[in-house]
Formats: structure tokens, C-alpha cells, sequence
């Protein structure tokens, strides 16, 4: 099984359970279904906490699933800062 | 006749449609029965009579005029009789919730300043006196009331408890004036034929059973009382239903989907000889009578939705569904009564803007809370301010074209999701246009780990197949902070109805986080 099939599996399946529905599918866009920003950044620090798999939080808000994992090391530049954050592994809610 | 007369005086006093109705049964049939309880009867001579002399012991109990009694009775002909007893009495009741234990009754009773509880049972009290065959009546220690002003005492007439959705539940006494312009404006408007068979179901902590109990009685009918342990069991109640012959059923939209659901076994309307159906406390869709509505227009039943807060004495607005109605989602609430008058605030903007209705001149069809104004009206909430301005209702609503006034949800003044302002009763309506939709129940949970979550509980319509994908799928039309996150599917079965058979919303939102304990 390669790794970008069971990464895209892994998140799908975090998808799941942070918004507690069955049925998702690659196809789909996170926000459309109902995630929002919060629910997007703990899922990106969920998944590379557990599973060490990179997700790119602003295609997250704004792609279907199936083009948000981060896989060449270019993607990965670009998306420094955001890791920086995703870092952590509690997400301080600021009002 | 004339024996009564002191009676009736006492007991209708600043209550005109009491007076009269009593005056015309015990004229034209006083033997004639004014109340059933399994096979026990009373005439309306000995409900006189009865109350009378509950009366007379309660003085007797020096419990005085304008002075407030906690009831903790089940439903039956003796509180009847202990209703109108109080009421030649000068005395206001207030009925304890049924689930409540001795020591909620006794918090509640000193909270709302009564003189003490009238129970069949026995309380952690000192020095209980007998109130012969109804129960034992234990003094509470000194309320904060002090004693009652002569010129208005013997003026209220019940107190009940708001549900408190909002904190901790508030009081609402009920005088005679406000009582009595409901009787008669709930009489012009709906004109309901004497001498007809009402059925009480609700526990008197609710105030519909003041429209069950007094509304049977100014139109000199008969009650039947549904006995409380009958209550849960559908088909028990539809067998009382069929043999009393009931005319006259008041529910909730929950409770006649209970009553009347696939699980009770196919209805016959042939087997009741009913000819109104009362729908109140809820907002009333059409998907809840639509499959039975072509049997009952056969059958002449008319379908009634009331309206109205505690506050506005039981209910201020009807509308009788017509045929017209079916292709709605809900069913209007109708116009106001004669001497109420509603007026939608708006608060789109900064200021709110008022638009005065009347029920004629209509320009624009907008939608606010409604403030209800008029006769029927509390004066304020019990150690609250004195009521000013009319009365905020907290309901949402809006005007159709024939100026009536429709339902739209409860506002739970604005909440905030991750800084936007949303109104969870707009994504509740939205959900509910969905032709799979029956029901939903909208609110911001605000987590500790995961930023703020709008959450959805959905009633399936009967017999249709539903997904959360489906809702997802249609949200996604929505703006994206308006999307719930989770949802959690019901069927009608599954549906939690509380103790007043409305939805129990607080059971819904603890219902989503047993789904996620594992």
C-alpha cells in the first residue's frame, strides 16, 4: 500500500471523526461540509502528531481533501509558518 | 339554584365568563356532569357544592385571601374542585411540576413566596392539616410576601413557572382581569360549542390545563380527566378518547405525533366524535397532521393553532388550518385577539425599527421579535420589575401576505461561532425547508479544545431515508460559518419529548455528547 493511499485514508478518517459523519469522500471540500478554521488546525496538528502525515491547512479551507496533503519537499517550504504553528499541540482559542 | 348564587359570585368574581357559564348550567341542568374521572362524576351542583366547602376549610386553615398555595396534586376531580375551591377562597395556586421531589417542591414553594403546599403526600414539615379527601396542607415557615394589600387580594388567580430556557425559571402570576379576557376573547375567537366533552391531559404546572379546565367551563362543558398514569400509553388515552366521546383535544404538535404515530396502530377518525383539535406550545408544521388532515376535514374536526407565552395568559393568537394551509411549511399563528396587539421589532440594524400591525395595513413582509401588548398581558415576573411596554416575547416571527403572523423560532439573542454572530433559529428554519426535514434544533456549543461548534439535532421526516451527508450537502448553500459541524439524526421514536410534551431540547444537546463518549 503506498504511503500517499493510506496518508489520504488517515485523513479522511480524521475528517470523520472531528466532524462525526460517515460519509466523506475525497471529492469533498472540509469547509463545505461543515468544518471551519479551528476544526482544520486540529486536524492538521492531530495528524502530524499521530501519524506524521503533513497537511496544508489553506487548501484545507480551500480544496476538495484529496489535494491537501503535503508530499514534495517545495510544498513543504512553502507551507513553513504554518507548521511552525501547527507545531504546538493544543491550539489557544484567543479572543 | 339560588343556593349557589353566593357560590358562583365568589368564585367568578372579576371572572364575567365563569359567572355566566355557571349561572346557565346550574340553571338549565345542574345535574348535568361537569367533570369525569374514570367512573367517578360530578354534577355541576356538587362541584359547586365541593368547592364550596373546600373553600371553607381553607379559611378555616387560615390561609387568607391573596395568599399563594403550592399544589402538589395528580390530576383528577379533586384538584378540579381544589382549582375552583381556591378561587371562592381568594386563594392563588401554583402548581408543583409532577417530577419534582419533596425537596425541589419545598426550594420552589419558598421561592415563589407560598404560604405553604397542598399534597397527598407527606412532607419533612411541621404540623400538617387535613384538607378532607384531597390531602394535607404543610405551612411553610414565614414567606417574604407579607401580608397581601385588601384591595388586591383574592386578585390573582395561578402562578405558574416559566420552563426557564433561559437561567433559572421565572414565576408568572396571572390575574383575574388577565384570565378573564382570555376566556372570553379564546371564546369569541373560536366560538366552540357548549356543552361539549373536553379531554385534560396536561399536568397543571403547564398552563394549557387553564384552558382545558377553565376554557371546559365557560363553555359549560364536560371534563374528562386523563388520568396521569393513563397519560404515557397512547392507546390507553385513545381508547378514553373513543368511549367519553371527547369533542375537544388540546396537545402539543409532540404529543399528537405521539398519540396519533404509526406505533399506536392505523387511526380510525370514524371512532371519535371529535370536533376541535387544539395545537399549542409548539411551533405546529404541517408534516404533523398533513396525512391524517383529508379524514378530519371529512370528518368536520377542526385543527387549531393557538399561540402565546405564559406571560400573555395561556395563549393570544389562533388560526384555523384550512385546505389552503397544506402547501405551507407552518401553520400560521393567526391574528391577535380583540385588546392584544403584536408588533414585530427589528433589530436588523443598530436601532430597531417597530412596525405596528393591526392585522390591515401591511407594506413590507418583515420578521422580528414579537412584542405582544394588551389585556391579557402579565404586569412582570414575580419579585422582576413591573412590566412597562408590552411584553418581549423572545419569539421570532414574520408577517405572510394575508397578514397573519407566522412562527418562526425562538431567539436565543444572538450567540457568537469563532467571532461571527449567528441565530440558530435561522439555521433551524433552513433545515427545516428540507422536504426530509421535520424537525431541528440549532445551538453554538462553545469547546474548550476545539474553538466554537454550531450543532445540529434533526427529526427525519416519517419514513424517509436521511443522511448527515444529505444536511451537509445542503448547508453547504449556506455561508460557511452558518454550517453545522456535527449533526445527530432522530427518528420520531428516538425524539425526546419533555415532562410538558415539547422537545426537549437540554436532552438533545446532552444526546451529542454521549455520541462521542466511547
Amino acid at each position: 500500500m503506498n504511503r500517499k493511499s493510506t496518508d489520504q485514508k488517515a485523513l479522511i478518517r480524521e475528517v470523520e471523526q472531528l466532524l462525526n459523519e460517515t460519509d466523506v469522500r475525497p471529492t469533498d471540500n472540509f469547509i463545505e461540509l461543515g468544518g471551519n478554521s479551528f476544526l482544520a488546525l486540529q486536524l492538521a496538528i492531530n495528524l502530524k502528531d499521530r501519524d506524521n502525515i503533513e497537511v496544508d491547512v489553506a487548501r484545507l479551507l480551500g480544496n476538495t481533501l484529496e489535494c491537501v496533503l503535503i508530499t514534495t519537499d517545495v510544498e513543504r517550504d512553502k507551507t513553513q509558518s504554518i507548521q511552525t504553528i501547527c507545531g504546538q499541540t493544543t491550539v489557544e482559542v484567543v479572543e | 339554584m339560588e343556593a349557589y348564587r353566593e357560590t358562583v359570585m365568589k368564585l367568578g368574581f372579576g371572572l364575567q365568563p365563569v359567572v355566566e357559564a355557571l349561572n346557565k348550567a346550574l340553571e338549565e341542568n345542574p345535574e348535568a356532569p361537569a367533570v369525569i374521572h374514570n367512573d367517578k362524576v360530578r354534577s355541576y351542583r356538587q362541584l359547586c357544592e365541593s368547592a364550596q366547602n373546600i373553600a371553607t376549610q381553607l379559611t378555616e386553615m387560615a390561609i387568607l385571601p391573596g395568599e399563594r398555595l403550592a399544589l402538589d396534586i395528580p390530576r383528577s376531580i379533586a384538584l378540579y374542585e381544589l382549582m375552583l375551591g381556591c378561587l371562592i377562597a381568594g386563594v392563588s395556586f401554583m402548581s408543583l411540576p409532577r417530577g419534582f421531589d419533596k425537596s425541589e417542591q419545598i426550594q420552589e414553594a419558598k421561592r415563589a413566596n407560598c404560604v405553604g403546599i397542598l399534597t397527598d403526600t407527606e412532607l419533612p414539615l411541621n404540623g400538617g392539616l387535613s384538607l378532607r379527601g384531597i390531602g394535607t396542607f404543610w405551612k411553610l415557615p414565614e414567606s417574604n410576601r407579607g401580608l397581601v394589600r385588601s384591595d388586591i387580594a383574592g386578585d390573582e388567580v395561578y402562578c405558574v413557572r416559566t420552563s426557564g430556557t433561559t437561567g433559572e425559571p421565572k414565576i408568572v402570576p396571572i390575574m383575574r382581569g388577565q384570565l378573564s379576557s382570555f376566556l372570553e376573547n379564546s371564546q369569541k375567537a373560536l366560538k366552540i360549542d357548549l356543552y361539549a366533552k373536553w379531554l385534560w391531559t396536561h399536568d397543571l404546572s403547564f398552563d394549557y390545563a387553564i384552558w382545558e379546565t377553565f376554557g371546559c367551563l365557560v363553555h359549560c362543558g364536560c371534563l374528562v380527566v386523563l388520568d396521569e398514569n393513563k397519560k404515557p400509553d397512547a392507546r390507553s388515552t385513545q381508547r378514553l378518547m373513543a368511549k367519553a366521546g371527547i369533542n375537544v383535544l388540546s396537545v402539543t404538535p409532540s404529543e399528537f405525533r405521539y398519540l396519533f404515530s404509526s406505533e399506536a396502530g392505523s387511526v380510525n377518525w370514524e371512532d371519535y366524535p371529535l370536533t376541535e383539535i387544539l395545537f399549542a406550545g409548539e411551533k405546529l408544521s404541517t408534516s404533523t397532521f398533513s396525512p391524517f388532515f383529508n379524514q378530519l376535514d371529512k370528518a368536520k374536526v377542526r385543527l387549531i393553532n393557538a399561540y402565546g407565552p405564559s406571560e400573555t395568559t395561556v395563549f393570544c393568537a389562533t388560526h384555523v388550518v384550512t385546505k389552503g394551509d397544506l402547501a405551507l411549511e407552518s401553520i400560521p399563528i393567526g391574528k391577535p385577539f380583540p385588546g392584544i396587539k403584536f408588533e414585530l421589532l427589528n433589530s436588523n440594524d443598530l436601532e430597531a425599527e417597530n412596525l405596528e400591525l393591526n392585522g390591515a395595513d401591511v407594506q413590507d413582509l418583515e420578521f422580528g421579535e414579537l412584542k405582544i401588548c394588551g389585556t391579557q398581558v402579565f404586569a412582570g415576573y414575580e419579585g422582576g420589575e413591573p412590566l412597562t411596554d408590552g411584553y418581549h416575547s423572545g419569539d421570532i416571527c414574520r408577517l405572510d401576505e394575508q397578514g397573519r403572523f407566522v412562527f418562526i423560532g425562538r431567539s436565543s439573542g444572538y450567540q457568537k461561532i469563532n467571532g461571527f454572530r449567528v441565530e440558530p433559529y435561522e439555521i433551524e428554519e433552513y433545515l427545516q425547508s428540507h422536504e426530509k426535514v421535520d424537525e431541528a434544533v440549532v445551538w453554538v456549543e462553545n469547546t474548550s479544545n476545539q474553538g466554537d461548534l454550531l450543532l445540529a439535532c434533526v427529526r427525519g421526516c416519517r419514513d424517509v431515508e436521511l443522511s448527515t451527508r444529505e444536511l451537509r450537502l445542503a448547508c453547504s448553500k449556506l455561508p460557511p460559518y452558518l454550517r453545522p459541524s456535527r449533526y445527530r439524526l432522530f427518528d420520531d421514536k428516538q425524539w425526546p419529548i419533555n415532562e410538558r410534551g415539547k422537545t426537549d431540547r437540554m436532552s438533545l444537546r446532552r444526546s451529542m455528547y454521549e455520541q462521542e463518549e466511547y
